[in-house]
């Protein structure tokens, strides 16, 4: 009796009793931060599509609608701006933006800083030179400053920003993963593989990448966190987007004028984005503890009372 | 150690240049200073004149030219903006941007020595949990907005900090907070992560079974080994508080680099920029080198090279 | 014995000096406040005083000008200068008042008032100076000092309002005008002296005792900056400082504190009238209609605007009295819509987009004026996006030439004028040639050339026609009219004023004991 359904069954059971699992789920914090996350981006590719000509409508008789009434409907629940926009609307809107935003800069950063990063190492010589050097000279100036630069001359908007973000942070990716690759390539199965006489492609796509992977990937959602706070901080500043484009920098930065009177306009997204970036942090520390039990605490109970030395 | 210095602060120079001439190129691109300096209708004669006493007509390859001689003696022209030497204007900001950043890297790292040493001590335990916990939220929060609130909360509401400036003591209190939150943040789970992974090496055990107390133990050993980790990323954090000092220069009109900076993009002040530039990448270049040394002097067992 | 008698002479003569230098009702103190301003000084030149944010500083204060706007009847009265006249169509001459002295003692005389009249206006001499006072002075004038305080003007073309653009050239001592290069140290005629300057930081001036009017109460003034409003309202509230410029609505206070004046400044926009879609005057006027600024200015700017229909102030002679009440053309979307159908229907493309040009900084509260007007755009069917950019590239749209890749542009413009007279608004705006100009009519361009060589209430009903015209054409859509506010300590007095957009005058401050 058994059909290829019940093979698919095994392998989500089997999945399901996995340590891997087991750690998260036990761990409520981990399951909240995966929750937001996700929740958000339902909100940003499946909702904020249906709302945006709601959200960006202004109503000047609303302006400064006070939050947590929901007698004119659920969308102003949260309040409404200096321009009678529903603030919950807005923060919704602008999360498409700000996770595309990270999606996409920190998908660019890492696959050319990856990529770039194992050639580099495994290859060595001149080649590795001026790349580093090149990477030094994008380190060296601090990202924000850059970014000014660089954004006041070009139009703002999404796709510029996105640009930006991604070329400031390739260092961090060809570092990490250069210096992972030097180190691999001096493993033993490397050898190997040379003296059997695959060649380089060979050798980097199927021995030494999939070594370097897995870091790369846990860098790229601490960085997801990262990149959340610089666009933030740039929107904020009042480059990078034009309204009708929306983040939640941008929105603080809205809100800025009325902090004594209508509180709520600025500290709402401030809140939202303190929550995306925390539960980014989290979910990272996660995947960390997953490679390395002993250096987390959020994932484990205080089991082992036997081995903490008291002061 | 000399070959080793000498390498190094050649590649450093290296990248400067680098960092010189992407600036000098971007920095052109953003657009000519002359509508700044000009009013409305200026004669196309006086616009001429300034554009040959600013060097502005040549060419952008031979002016690059020109920059990289006068670069090469150490000068960076004159600030269109101040009126004044453009490198005198950065040197005279670059002071209070260090003195900020120096000392919100040392609240920084004592916080986080303290706070990580106590998360490792009582690992797994609540107060492990809640630093823990805390240090994640406060690495997640962008400057700007800790800025604002501790603008409403301690100066609007509280009356107990002043808004803005640089006058008294009291006015540095936020301005250094907002710097530091984030690194403390960060450094309290580098210090918790690398203590955990000494306290529990053999020969910490060993001190212990030895009879010293728990404090030495922690104090002497522990520290000096977990050092190590705790240098490195002190040392990559560093390098970004420049950006929290913007942020700082612009909400609380702190001086700074930082203001100097966005003031002279928006003025198209080349001068002013290219110095700035220069002078912070110098002070990142330097700095990554002394974390190199100090980590060397620690740890012996890593080579210079 | 010579000796004694010589040094009491001295003394004698010193004390006549100081009695003459300061007159009797001298309630002066040693009293130092704070004030804080929105933008950085950037000039201590006294030729580069036309920006406010220099003006705010400096003038009133270090500086005097030969001739001053007075901030009660509006019309020209006499400061540096006694008094004046014309002696010939095209030569003037100004007695000036004896016994003035600049801040570091040397005499205020003729030589160096046409020295700073000559300076301001640049030429081969001054190559590169770049003054921003010159472009007060359009036509070439020629100053020359004929003795100590008899000064002669000669213009190149009749200029009736001479004294009146005199009034914007600053006076600076004289070895600072031989200089091309800018002055870093000011040396004027005011009641305060310049102390010291730090870029990025702060401005200092003390009072100054030989000033030949009444002594100012306050001792001595610091200025700073802060971008944010809300901060400099703080500051205000704290104590931290004891004035503060550019308040929002939001921050006004209703104790007394916040003070308001009117500096004939309009809020308006400029339609690119050489491209599509607004080659066609219906699609202009249906901007005007679009906008609904009785809803929109008092909510968004509350008291800092009301709405308004024309270019320029009340008090400037181009104002047209009756023209709010019956031809302005208010907020009516539906006439908005039928003159875009109508010019569509005669084959204009009113689709094509159009970029709204705009600056954070325009007004307090600006950018959201400006999102509420895009949206009351939109919604009569035309096809609006905001570029908000800084101040620079924003001067770039709003100068000639119009590069044909740009799209057609509708300039936002916080325009003021003091002057009371439209030469200082209209050659520039309106004219075929004028650099910021983008419209183009040859009526308009006759009726100003003839108003600017007639005088009086001619000069005045010329500009009025011109005016007219423009507003017809719909060249101009004004927006609203701004009403500026300013925060005072507990305990400071100071009366705002017309000018006081441009200057303030510490010595018109006053601290209650």
């Amino acid at each position: 009796m058994q059909s290829t359904p019940t093979i698919a069954n095994t392998r989500i059971r089997r999945w399901r009793a996995s340590p891997k699992w087991q750690m998260f789920t036990s761990s409520p914090l981990a399951v909240a931060s995966a929750c937001w996350l996700i929740f958000v981006v339902i909100l940003a590719f499946v909702v904020a599509p249906l709302v945006v000509d709601q959200a960006n409508h202004q109503t000047i008789a609303m302006r400064f609608y006070a939050p947590f009434r929901l007698d004119k409907g659920f969308a102003f629940f949260l309040g409404a701006d200096s321009l009678g926009r529903p603030i919950m609307l807005q923060l919704i809107v602008g999360a498409r933006t700000s996770v595309l935003i990270a999606i996409f800069a920190v998908s660019i950063s890492a696959a050319i800083g990856y990529t770039i990063g194992v050639i580099s190492g495994y290859f060595g010589g001149w080649v590795d030179n001026i790349l580093l050097r090149l990477a030094d000279i994008i380190h060296t100036v601090p990202s924000l400053l850059m970014a000014l630069v660089v954004l006041f001359i070009l139009q703002p908007s999404i796709f510029n920003l996105i640009i930006v973000l991604g070329i400031t942070r390739i260092p961090v990716y060809l570092r990490t993963s250069r210096t992972q690759t030097m180190e691999v390539r001096e493993r033993m199965f490397v050898e190997v593989s040379k003296a059997i006489g695959a060649s380089n492609w060979r050798i980097i796509t199927r021995d030494i990448a999939p070594l370097v992977f897995p870091t790369i990937r846990t860098l790229a959602m601490l960085e997801v966190s990262a990149v959340i706070l610089s666009a933030a901080s740039l929107t904020f500043l009042g480059i990078g987007l034009q309204r009708p484009d929306v983040d939640w920098g941008m929105m603080v930065a809205d809100g800025r004028a009325y902090l004594k009177s209508t509180w709520f306009v600025a500290v709402f997204p401030g809140i939202v984005i303190v929550l995306t970036a925390l539960a980014a942090n989290i979910l990272s520390n996660w995947l960390r503890a997953v490679e390395d039990p002993a250096q987390s605490t959020l994932f484990f109970r205080a089991k082992k009372k036997k081995e903490i030395v008291k002061a | 150690m000399h070959t080793y210095l000498g390498r190094r602060l050649l590649s450093g120079f290296i990248t400067l240049l680098g960092v010189v001439v992407v600036v000098f190129f971007m920095s052109r691109l953003t657009g000519s200073p002359i509508d700044l300096f000009f009013p409305e209708g200026a004669e196309p004669a006086q616009i001429e004149a300034f554009n040959k006493a600013y060097g502005l007509d040549k060419p952008l390859v031979q002016q690059f030219g020109i920059f990289l001689l006068n670069v090469a003696q150490g000068d960076f022209g004159t600030s269109i903006w101040q009126q004044r030497p453009a490198m005198e204007a950065a040197l005279s900001e670059m002071p209070m941007t260090l003195l900020l950043a120096s000392i919100a890297m040392t609240i920084s790292v004592l916080v986080a020595l303290l706070l990580g040493s106590l998360a490792a001590v009582y690992r797994f335990r609540t107060v492990d949990r809640t630093i823990t916990i805390l240090s994640l939220m406060t690495s997640s929060m962008p400057h700007f907005w800790f800025a604002l609130v501790g603008i409403l909360i301690f100066a609007v509401q509280l009356r107990v900090l002043p808004t803005s400036g640089s006058n008294n003591w009291l006015s540095w209190v936020l301005p250094v907070a907002t710097v530091s939150i984030g690194p403390i943040g960060v450094l309290t789970q580098v210090v918790r992560g690398a203590m955990i992974d000494v306290l529990s090496s053999g020969y910490v055990r060993n001190a212990r079974a030895r009879g010293f107390s728990a404090r030495r133990v922690v104090y002497r050993h522990a520290l000096r080994n977990a050092a190590l980790p705790i240098i490195s990323v002190a040392g990559d954090i560093a390098a970004g508080m420049v950006n929290g000092a913007v942020i700082v220069s612009v909400v609380f009109a702190f001086p700074g680099i930082g203001r100097l900076i966005v003031g002279a993009i928006l003025n198209r002040d080349y001068p002013v920029l290219e110095a700035s530039v220069v002078v912070v990448g110098v002070s990142i270049i330097l700095l990554n080198l002394l974390i190199d040394i100090i980590c060397s002097i620690v740890d012996p067992r890593i080579r210079l090279n | 014995m010579k000796r004694g008698i010589i040094s009491s002479m001295i003394g004698m003569a010193g004390l006549a000096t100081m009695m003459t230098a300061v007159p009797a009702s001298a309630a002066t103190s040693n009293k130092a406040i704070t004030v804080v301003l929105a933008v950085e000084l950037d000039s201590l030149d006294p030729c580069d005083t036309q920006p406010a944010q220099n003006a705010n500083v400096v003038r009133g204060n270090i500086f005097e000008s030969l001739t001053h706007v007075s901030p009660v009847s509006g019309k020209i009265e006499p400061l540096l200068a006694d008094s004046w006249k014309q002696v010939s169509d095209k030569e003037w001459e100004f007695k000036l008042k004896k016994g003035v002295k600049f801040h570091d003692g040397t005499d205020f005389n003729a030589a160096a008032a046409a020295a700073n009249i000559m300076r301001t206006q640049g030429g081969p001499s001054y190559a590169g100076l770049a003054c921003l006072n010159s472009g007060q002075i359009p036509d070439p004038v020629k100053a020359e000092a004929v003795d100590d305080l008899t000064l002669k003007v000669t213009t190149t073309v009749v200029d009736p309002i001479l004294p009146l653009r005199l009034s914007y050239v600053d006076i600076g001592d004289l070895a600072s005008q031989t200089k091309a290069a800018k002055v870093l140290n000011a040396v004027g005629t005011g009641p305060y002296k310049f102390v010291s300057r730090k870029q990025g930081d702060s401005v200092k001036l003390t009072r100054f005792d030989g000033y030949w009017g009444t002594a100012p109460q306050i001792k001595d003034v610091t200025y700073i900056v802060r971008k944010e409003a809300t901060v400099r309202a703080s500051m205000v509230e704290t104590g931290e400082a004891q004035i503060a410029l550019s308040i929002q609505a939001q921050d006004a206070t209703d104790d007394g504190r916040t003070v308001t004046f009117k500096d004939n400044r309009i809020f308006v926009m400029r339609p690119m009238t050489f491209k599509e879609p607004f080659k066609d005057p219906r699609v202009r006027q249906a901007l005007s209609y679009a906008v609904d600024r009785d809803t929109i200015v008092p909510a968004i700017l509350g008291v800092t605007g009301a709405p308004y229909y024309q270019m320029l102030g009340p008090q400037v002679n181009a104002y047209l009295p009756d023209y709010d009440a019956k031809s302005a053309m208010k907020y009516n979307p539906a006439k908005a819509k039928e003159l875009i159908a109508a010019a569509k229907a005669d084959g204009h493309p009113v689709e094509t987009p159009i970029d709204i040009i705009t600056r954070p900084d325009i007004l307090p509260d600006g950018g959201e004026l400006v999102q509420a007007i895009a949206q009351n755009l939109k919604e009569v069917g035309l096809k609006v996006n905001i570029r908000s950019m800084e101040n620079t590239a924003w001067r770039e749209f709003l100068r000639q030439p119009f590069p044909p890749e740009q799209p057609a542009t509708l300039q936002m413009i916080s325009h003021d004028n003091t002057s009371g007279d439209a030469s200082f608004s209209f050659p520039k705006y309106i004219t075929c040639k004028g650099i910021n100009s983008a419209i183009c009519n040859p009526e308009i361009d006759k009726l100003i050339a003839e108003a600017e060589v007639a005088a009086g209430d001619k000069r005045a009903e010329l500009y009025r026609k011109a005016s007219e015209i423009l507003y017809k054409e719909a060249g101009f859509i004004g927006l609203a009219e701004q009403i500026r506010l300013i925060m005072l300590a507990e305990g400071v007095e100071y009366k705002a004023n017309p000018l006081s957009g441009l200057e303030i005058r510490i010595a018109d401050v006053r601290l209650k004991d």
